[in-house]
């Protein structure tokens, strides 16, 4: 059974829905504080969105360096799953674990509503429950997630298939219309949209759903790495 | 002591909406000789340190870890005249 680490900053509010999400899915999951220093015994992290505290300097600027942080990037390096939504996105950047950076919308404007997705890559770790080019509704709810990169990291985003779910209409500039990237080793994850709003089709969508059984399940359906 | 005035910029790619805001409200006061507004941030701190290799050490490595995103940003710092207190 895979156990995961929902870490709460100043600020996450979406740490419920994701809880939520992963407890329905069928993993078991955790609240953790950003103070605390290790996250042994969980198999994987979930990092919330929300304005972890309150978007100061720059979002996920102050989050990067919480002391949370250095049992973060242990996990990732040690090849367990590492997903970031939204604000969690942002913290993925600003740590390092993902590449390029999330700038303000370019309408200037916080967009709140549903998006018409489409999951490019089917063949990693978190969408396998999903097929190629399937379009699916998660909510977007930000004010900077217009996702920006240099020109060769978006050809190694590309080379390496690291582009796992991208908007149908951007909506907010993203480079590509990238809504949600991996990392290179396939374990880190990070996308503006919220799956976790979509579990259920009489709020409207029920397509986020397989992304948490997709993490449940994610040492039984592959080589463990413990 | 001294005091360090650091000054943090989105690099000239990366697209600046508050500035692109700001240079359309001047424009609006009929300001057409204004353009191209960036709008940046600034930090002053005072630091413990009088040697400028030290001081260039030390605000570079916190400017690249924390104070700016150099993905995105670029900064540059001065020290002010004058010792603080």
């Amino acid at each position: 059974m895979m156990r995961y680490a929902v870490i709460r900053f100043p600020g996450s509010n979406c740490d419920r829905d994701l809880y939520n999400a992963a407890v329905k899915a069928g993993a078991e999951a955790e609240y953790v504080d950003y103070r605390e220093t290790s996250l042994e015994g969980f198999d994987g992290v979930l990092i919330p969105g929300g304005f972890s505290f309150g978007d100061y300097l720059r979002t996920g600027a102050m989050a990067s360096v919480a002391p949370i942080t250095k049992a973060v990037i242990r996990m990732a390096d040690e090849g367990r799953p590492v997903v970031g939504i939204c604000n969690g996105f942002q913290i993925l950047t600003e740590i390092g674990l993902l590449p390029g950076a999330l700038i303000r919308n370019t309408g200037h404007t916080f967009i709140s509503r549903d998006a018409s997705l489409k999951i490019v890559n089917d063949k990693t770790k978190f969408t396998k429950s999903y097929s190629k080019d399937e379009d699916v509704i998660f909510p977007i709810a930000h004010g900077e997630g217009c996702y920006f990169c240099t020109d060769e990291v978006y050809a190694d985003l590309k080379d390496n298939d690291q582009i796992i779910l991208k908007y149908n209409e951007n909506p907010n500039g993203s480079r590509g219309d990238i809504a949600g990237i991996i990392n290179k080793k396939g374990n880190v994850l990070g996308m503006m949209p919220h799956p976790e709003r979509a579990l259920e089709s009489i709020l409207g969508s029920r397509d986020g759903f397989k992304l948490f059984e997709d993490l449940k399940s994610w040492e039984e359906n592959h080589e463990t790495v413990r | 002591m001294k005091k360090i005035e650091l000054i943090i910029t989105l690099q000239e790619q990366v697209l600046d909406t508050q500035g692109e805001a700001l240079d359309r409200a001047v424009k609006d006061f009929g300001h057409d000789e204004i353009s191209n507004i960036r709008v940046g941030k600034v930090l002053y701190f005072d630091i413990d340190e009088s040697e400028p290799a030290k001081i260039d050490e030390i605000v570079n490595s916190l400017s690249e870890r924390l104070f700016a995103n150099t993905v995105i940003e670029t900064y540059e710092y001065k020290i002010l005249d004058g010792e603080t207190v």
